[in-house]
């Protein structure tokens, strides 16, 4: 049965098992060892007895050895490979999920249940987000990547290029969230021809997650007309056409816009109408803000060309940790169990003679 | 047909070493006694003598006491030779210092004798003052005409019968000589079939370290009470006596292989205690038997030792 070792270089730690050999060697060596007619008077020197029965037992040596090798082999994690381990392992994938400001973190749960290892990124910028979440998948064990990103996808939120930092054996899942915006009521002063009258309304909008309704407030009819189109003398005509069917329709005028003077803007050669050119540049003139309506969502077409699914591990991938040192700390426990049983048998023998014989002397 | 012995070099060489250091001890011996120390035993009456102090009081004649008023001892005609028997220690806890003493060294401080000569020339080990000793008093009672045999029980059994003549002492020698401190068997086994082989009284010296001290003694008076004259000899040496060792060390038991590490600064103390308390207590028990106690030192001079030992001996004769 193949093993692999996830930290191999915990085996460095065998080097450890030289210490106690090297001291019973040594102690050993340094010990003089002569023979005697008799040892019944001989009353023990404990201290000496204790430096030296604390590793001059062979069984003890054994003991200790393997107790520093079962915890260097515990470090050195190591996994048991077979068949049924190897097959879920290709089936497993380590998730990040990407919410997304505004968001509730855990609707990111329901992508991180079914991962074998997942992690939710929500700060306050995405793309922050994203490259935390490519780092960590970086980190994880070879298998399966899949980055999620849970957003409503406006645009603006999530460019193409934020997924540039994700290799590309990661997946990518790109889950739109319902962003519930809260209906809102907006006002928007429109400068408008009501028959012969020029007047100013101010026009409410109530915009709802579903609906938009626009409804005119109270006019104010303005006495001469604020805007002047400057064309060359043969398009004046044109001009002054144009900005009547402009101002029948309505255009925005907040409050304490100065008269304006406007170019000609002349024909447009994407074919759209004199008119719309010219309620374009009115527009741009007044400089109201163009996005302040509603959100423009990025289309699902482009999140379904931006997602694509996780690659295959490498062949070369280290294993899961299965928890197999378990059994190596394990087996260590019990040959310290086993050498504190030693150490006190031994003692217990030793004082049992030593009392002996001191019965015997006296 | 029981095989001839073959003697290999090396036991020639060993008989020579102890034949010639066993002679001249005995002849320095013998030059100071005049008198042989050792007796046999007689069963046919003699003569009167007046008591003498120190005289055994199993031979004051009671009756003639309750006559006379007069203290006599009878005297018998010897009849009968001595029979020795020589029962030698050869377990392991006597070959000690092996050889070249390893890493033990010299005992410090006082206890080390002035003039530092080893035994006979011999080796320092126990054995081989046990071998010495063995061989002198073998020697000098064969030479006086009586019988001496010697005993060990070791892996095996050896045994030389007692037996008298100039032709057995060569024998007696190079059995002595062969014996070696590999036995197994404590000494009181050795002792208990000395108990079976002497069977009339005589004379059981036994050349020992004690170290079974227990049943060894109780042999001892066994053999006492059969009716023998029995002899300790108690060999130690001069690094049993110190625990002249230093720094840290393990020691292993020679008799058992048992081992103990100890600091011998940290236990000298007890240790010496302890070790004196337990020659004290056998010399004690051995003196109380009315039997013969002899300690020798491996570093000591044999010969005064010995001298010493003989001239009391012959005094209690």
């Amino acid at each position: 049965m193949p093993v692999t070792w996830l930290v191999p270089a915990a085996f460095g730690g065998l080097l450890l098992m030289a210490v106690p050999i090297a001291i019973h060697l040594l102690v050993r060596h340094q010990g003089k060892r002569i023979v005697f007619p008799s040892l019944r008077f001989l009353q023990m020197s404990r201290l000496a007895a204790l430096r030296r029965r604390t590793l001059q037992d062979a069984a003890l040596l054994v003991c200790r050895v393997l107790i520093i090798a079962a915890s260097v082999a515990a470090l050195a994690a190591p996994v048991v490979r077979t068949s049924g381990r190897d097959q879920a392992n290709a089936g497993r994938v380590v998730r990040a999920v990407v919410v997304a400001p505004g968001e509730d973190p855990s609707t990111g749960a329901a992508y991180a249940a079914g991962a074998m290892r997942a992690a939710v990124f929500a700060r306050t910028r995405i793309s922050d987000s994203i490259a935390d979440a490519a780092d960590w998948l970086d980190e994880q064990p070879s298998v399966a990547r899949e980055l999620v990103v849970m957003a409503a996808f406006r645009r603006g939120q999530v460019e193409r290029t934020d997924f540039a930092t994700v290799p590309a054996a990661t997946g990518i899942v790109l889950a739109r969230v319902a962003t519930a915006m809260a209906p809102r009521d907006i006002e928007v002063p429109v400068l408008v021809r009501r028959g012969s009258d020029l007047v100013r309304v101010v026009r409410q909008m109530h915009v709802a997650n579903d609906s938009t309704t626009v409804s005119d407030g109270p006019a104010t009819r303005v006495v001469e007309t604020p805007i002047r189109v400057v064309a060359p003398a043969a398009e004046q005509a044109l001009a002054d056409a144009a900005l009547r069917a402009v101002l029948d329709a309505g255009v925005r005028w907040p409050a304490g816009t100065p008269p304006l003077q406007i170019a000609w803007p002349g024909r447009s050669e994407a074919g759209e109408s004199v008119a719309t050119s010219l309620a374009r540049a009115i527009d741009a003139a007044v400089a109201a803000p163009t996005d302040v309506l509603e959100p423009v969502l990025v289309t699902d077409e482009e999140l379904t060309r931006w997602s694509r699914p996780p690659g295959p591990p490498p062949a070369n991938a280290s294993p899961v940790d299965e928890g197999d040192r378990r059994w190596l700390w394990g087996a260590a426990l019990a040959l310290l169990g086993v050498e504190y049983w030693l150490r006190r048998s031994k003692a217990q023998d030793h004082a049992s003679v030593v009392t002996r014989e001191e019965a015997r002397v006296a | 047909m029981s095989r001839p012995h073959v003697v290999t070099p090396a036991e020639l060489s060993a008989l020579r070493d102890l034949e010639l250091v066993t002679r001249a001890t005995v002849e320095g011996l013998r030059h100071g006694l005049h008198r042989s120390p050792f007796h046999g035993y007689s069963a046919e009456f003699s003569q009167y003598r007046h008591y003498q102090p120190g005289d055994d009081l199993k031979y004051v004649d009671w009756k003639a006491l309750a006559r006379t008023n007069r203290i006599y001892t009878r005297q018998f005609r010897e009849t009968t030779n001595l029979n020795a028997l020589f029962v030698v220690d050869v377990s392991r806890s006597m070959d000690y210092p092996q050889g070249k003493p390893k890493g033990l060294p010299p005992p410090s401080g006082g206890d080390q004798p002035s003039g530092g000569d080893k035994p006979l020339g011999l080796s320092k080990s126990k054995f081989a003052l046990a071998q010495a000793v063995t061989a002198i008093l073998g020697t000098l009672i064969l030479d006086q005409g009586d019988a001496a045999g010697v005993i060990a029980v070791g892996d095996r059994a050896h045994l030389v019968p007692a037996r008298s003549g100039h032709h057995h002492l060569r024998v007696f020698l190079s059995q002595v000589a062969a014996l070696a401190p590999t036995g197994t068997a404590p000494v009181y086994e050795a002792l208990r079939r000395a108990a079976t082989v002497m069977t009339r009284r005589g004379l059981v010296v036994l050349v020992s370290d004690l170290y079974e001290e227990d049943r060894t003694l109780a042999e001892v008076g066994r053999l006492a009470r059969m009716g023998h004259d029995v002899v300790v000899i108690h060999i130690l040496s001069r690094e049993e006596l110190t625990l002249g060792v230093g720094g840290a060390v393990e020691m292993v038991d020679l008799e058992n292989g048992r081992t103990l590490v100890v600091q011998p600064s940290a236990v000298r103390a007890s240790y010496t205690a302890a070790l004196n308390a337990w020659i004290a207590a056998i010399e004690k028990t051995i003196r109380r038997e009315g039997l013969e106690y002899l300690r020798l030192v491996t570093d000591e001079p044999l010969e005064p030792a010995m001298r010493r030992f003989l001239v009391s001996r012959r005094g209690r004769a």
